[in-house]
Formats: C-alpha cells, sequence, structure tokens
C-alpha cells in the first residue's frame, strides 16, 4: 500500500504556503498607529483604533483627548486659550495638536495611515 | 437525598469562578490565585511554579505589543506601556487562577451521572490496563507495539467494578460544606475589595 | 472499504471506550516528554481520532472526541478552565475536519493530508481564541512558529498513522468487522 497520496501532496503544500504567509504578520506588527501624549517628562501611549478618553493634568488644569473610531481630538480644555480644543480632530501619522498654556502635547505616531481594523481583520 | 462532597466542592468552584474572572485589582487577583493555588495544593493537586511564571511571562510580553497608557521603557524599538503590562499579568493570573481553581473542583474526583460518567469510568480503567501492558513491552517497533497492545484488548472484556460506591457522612459533608462557603465567602470578599476605592488608591500610581 | 451505514447499529461502548484511554494515554506520554517551549505540543493524542476514521460511525467518532476531551479535562484538571475552551474548541475542529475530509476524500486523501488539515484547524481555532483570550493582538508573533511546529508534527505524525492503517493486523480486523 502506497504512504502518500496526491491529496496529501496538496494538503501539504497548501498549509505549508499558509504557514509561511503567517510570517508576514512579523512585517506588520508595529500595526497600528498609535496616539503619543506627553506632559512634562511623562508620556502616555495608546493604540489609536481602542476608543477611550484620557485626562491629562498640567499647570493650568486638566486636558481631556478623546481617541474614537481611529481619530483624536482634545475635547476639553482648563486653557484660556482652547486653541487644541479648536484643532479639531486629527487621524493621520504625523498629525498633532498641542497645548501649550496646559503643557500637552498629542502626536499621531506609526508607519502608515490607519486602515480599518489593522491587521486583526486582514487575516484569518 | 445522596449529596456527595466532591459535588459540593464542584459548586462551590463555579461559584467562586466569576470572582476571578470579573475581578477588576491586579492585586486582588493575585490573592485570589494564591489562594486558589494553595486550595489546589492543598488537596494534593501538583503545583510547580517555572511554567506559571513562564506563562506569566509570555503572556504579559505578548501584551506589551498593544501599546496603552504611561511610557515606561523601550525593549529596542518596542515602547513598554503600564497599561499593556497590566493588562497582560491581568490575563496570565485570569488564567492561572482558573487552572488552579479547577484543580481544585475535580480533587474530590467528582463522578459524571448516567451513561456518560459509566464510559469515562470505562475509559479510565482500560488506560490504567494500557500503562500497565505497555510497560511490559518491546517499544522498538511502536507500530507492532501499538497493535499487540490494542489486540491485547480483543479476547477479554474488561471487568467494571464499581468499587467507588461510599457514600460520604453526615459529619463529612458539613465540614466540607462549612469549608467551601468560607472558601466562597473569601473569594468574593477579594472581588469586592479588588472592586472598591482601596483597590485604585493601592494602583493609581500605576497610572 | 467500510461499512458503517447502517444507522441501527449499537454504539460500540468498548471500542470507544478503549480508543479513548488510548488518547489518554497518548496524552500523559506527550506530558512526560520534555518541550523547549511551553506552548509547543506534539498532539500523539490525535493518533486514535485518526486511526477511528476508518473504524468508527459518526455517533461513535463524535463520542470519541468528546471521551477525549472530558477524560484529558479530568486528569489534567483543567475542566474548568480556560484551557479546557482551547482543548474543546481545537478538538473539536480537527475531529470535524478530519472525519469530513475522511468522509469526502480517502480516495486520494490519506493520513498525511488529514492529519495536517486537522491540525491546521485545530491551531488556527488555539490562535483565535488565543487572540481573545491570552495575547490580544501580538498573538500575530506567537502564530508563525506555533503553525510550523503544529505542521511539521502534523507530517510526522500521519506519517505514522498510515503506517500504522497500512500494517496493523487490529486495524485490519476492525475494519472488516
Amino acid at each position: 500500500m502506497k504512504v502518500l497520496k496526491i491529496g496529501d501532496f496538496v494538503i501539504a503544500i497548501l498549509s505549508a504556503v499558509l504557514v509561511s504567509l503567517s510570517f508576514l504578520s512579523y512585517g506588520n506588527l508595529s500595526g497600528n498607529p498609535t496616539v503619543h501624549i506627553k506632559s512634562g517628562a511623562n508620556e502616555w501611549i495608546y493604540d489609536i483604533v481602542h476608543d477611550r478618553t484620557v485626562s491629562i493634568s498640567g499647570p493650568v488644569g486638566s486636558t481631556v483627548i478623546e481617541i474614537i473610531d481611529s481619530r483624536v481630538h482634545v475635547s476639553h480644555s482648563d486653557c484660556s486659550n482652547k486653541v487644541c480644543v479648536a484643532a479639531g480632530w486629527k487621524d493621520s501619522v504625523g498629525e498633532w495638536i498641542i497645548c501649550l498654556p496646559n503643557n500637552v502635547f498629542v502626536l499621531i505616531e506609526g508607519d502608515r495611515t490607519p486602515t480599518p481594523g489593522g491587521i486583526d481583520d486582514t487575516a484569518f | 437525598m445522596n449529596v456527595k462532597r466532591a459535588d459540593i466542592r464542584l459548586v462551590a468552584g463555579l461559584v467562586m469562578l466569576p470572582a476571578v474572572l470579573l475581578q477588576t485589582s491586579v492585586l486582588f487577583q493575585f490573592v485570589q490565585v494564591c489562594y486558589a493555588v494553595s486550595l489546589a495544593v492543598y488537596f494534593k493537586r501538583r503545583f510547580r511554579l517555572l511554567p506559571n511564571v513562564l506563562l506569566l511571562i509570555t503572556v504579559t510580553l505578548v501584551n506589551v505589543f498593544q501599546p496603552n497608557g504611561l511610557h515606561l521603557f523601550d525593549i529596542g524599538s518596542l515602547p513598554v506601556t503600564a497599561g499593556a503590562l497590566l493588562v497582560g499579568i491581568r490575563k496570565a493570573l485570569t488564567l492561572i487562577g482558573l487552572l488552579y481553581l479547577s484543580q481544585y473542583m475535580v480533587s474530590a474526583k467528582p463522578k459524571f451521572p448516567g451513561a456518560l460518567g459509566r464510559l469515562l469510568s470505562m475509559q479510565f480503567m482500560y488506560v490504567d490496563q494500557i500503562a500497565e501492558r505497555w510497560a511490559s513491552m518491546d517499544k522498538r517497533k511502536p507500530i507492532q507495539a501499538i497493535d499487540t497492545l490494542l489486540l491485547s484488548f480483543e479476547s477479554e472484556n474488561i471487568l467494571m467494578e464499581n468499587h467507588d460506591e461510599s457514600v460520604d457522612t453526615g459529619p463529612i459533608i458539613l465540614k466540607e460544606l462549612r469549608c467551601n462557603i468560607i472558601h466562597c465567602a473569601l473569594f468574593w470578599i477579594l472581588f469586592i475589595l479588588g472592586s472598591s476605592a482601596l483597590a485604585d488608591t493601592l494602583a493609581v500610581y500605576l497610572y | 472499504m467500510t461499512q458503517h451505514s447502517n444507522k441501527h447499529h449499537p454504539i460500540r461502548i468498548d471500542l470507544v471506550a478503549l480508543l479513548a484511554a488510548f488518547t489518554l494515554f497518548l496524552s500523559t506520554i506527550e506530558y512526560l516528554i520534555p518541550k523547549p517551549v511551553p506552548f509547543m505540543r506534539i498532539g500523539l493524542a490525535n493518533l486514535p481520532l485518526m486511526i477511528a476514521l476508518g473504524i468508527l460511525a459518526p455517533k461513535e467518532y463524535a463520542l470519541l472526541a468528546l471521551l477525549k476531551f472530558l477524560g484529558q479535562g479530568l486528569v489534567t484538571g483543567t475542566i474548568f478552565s480556560y484551557v479546557a475552551l482551547f482543548s474543546l474548541g481545537s478538538t473539536t475542529a480537527s475531529a470535524c475536519t478530519m472525519y469530513f475530509l475522511y468522509r469526502i476524500g480517502k480516495r486520494w486523501v490519506g493520513m498525511v493530508g488529514i492529519g495536517i488539515a486537522g491540525a491546521m484547524a485545530s491551531n488556527v481555532v488555539q490562535l483565535a481564541l488565543s487572540r481573545y483570550i491570552l495575547f490580544g493582538p501580538g498573538m500575530w508573533l506567537i502564530a508563525p512558529p506555533f503553525l510550523t511546529v503544529g505542521f511539521v508534527t502534523a507530517v510526522l505524525l500521519g506519517l505514522f498513522a498510515q503506517q500504522f492503517v497500512n500494517r496493523s493486523v487490529w486495524y485490519k480486523s476492525k475494519v472488516a468487522s
């Protein structure tokens, strides 16, 4: 009796290809762009695809930063001129918002513009 | 009605389970995990530190890839954030906690009811037989060895002996009940403490 | 080759229990084999599930898979933890994949192909579960080595299973009956 049949080779090759393809994920690991929030010596980093609200306290009070639907903006600030709030939503790598009075700096970092879902949804 | 010690332990474990699963504080979850491990070890289940530490480290490191919160330091170009570390530790602790709680739950050897239970006891009986016969076999040719092993069960029927039909007495049941009520209460107290302001105060410096 | 389409055929309890015991025995052996990485698995316990493909009727096969899951869970004490979820998911995935593949394509596919397909199904399910339960997106870091090891061990196990099916006297007697 034969040990291997044609289907064994087909399945083996298909699976080997799939396994090799999974190594592509290593090139993608930096994944989603990240929102960096700097205040004084501290820095906070968040994944842009996860919605959240972060409150940072600075010299004049608090700065509230919202990350929603892969975009970021300053929703509230205790400073007087509110330039940061007026700056509106940012969603691309390299874009930033700054609040000078409260010493808060928000920057989107990453390799590329966000694609919906990132690597999570593209495989499987 | 015939209540078994094993059943009490099983139900108690099910009551404790969500207290670990829903825990929000790492600190109190760690206490719960230690508690679960002690319970398992007390009832003669094995505990080895190294695999658990490896699990904790692996899960934590992998979770670092999703940055979340205060930037602590970098590994190469990868920023390590406090929130990501915490998420990783939480997931690993939950896993370890449930693992040992589960060990505790089966420590009194619960029996499945009915036909499935009988089938399982039959399976375990065969395992003992296989292990016994396998030990005395020439394993240099594994295919023949397995073949001989399986063939050796052809001619005979395994006798099902009902050796464990002991009924737990009243005092044993009462003691088991008392102990498990205390365990459940403590697990849920740890959960409540973890959700309270106390845990926030303790953890606040991490955020 | 095999005839077990008779729906009124009673379930062969002894046979199923024996094969289930064999899975359990093999997982104990696997447990004793030292492994370089904690998450690495060989999947020895899948051997009886592969051998059983040509022997058991659908109901019996499902029962075997259930006993494998319950038996392992009870012996290792993991039955009420996440680990049971992984084990249930992977056993179901590989058992279904292997059974359907065998039923549909046994003329073209041998144990190697069936074993690889089962292992891939099982590993993908485990990775998907670990993505949500344990690792988050960092799962992609674990996936390539995990799938590679799974693939290699599946090939080896498949070769062994095929040799067994070709040569075993016990197997022939079961298929004939």
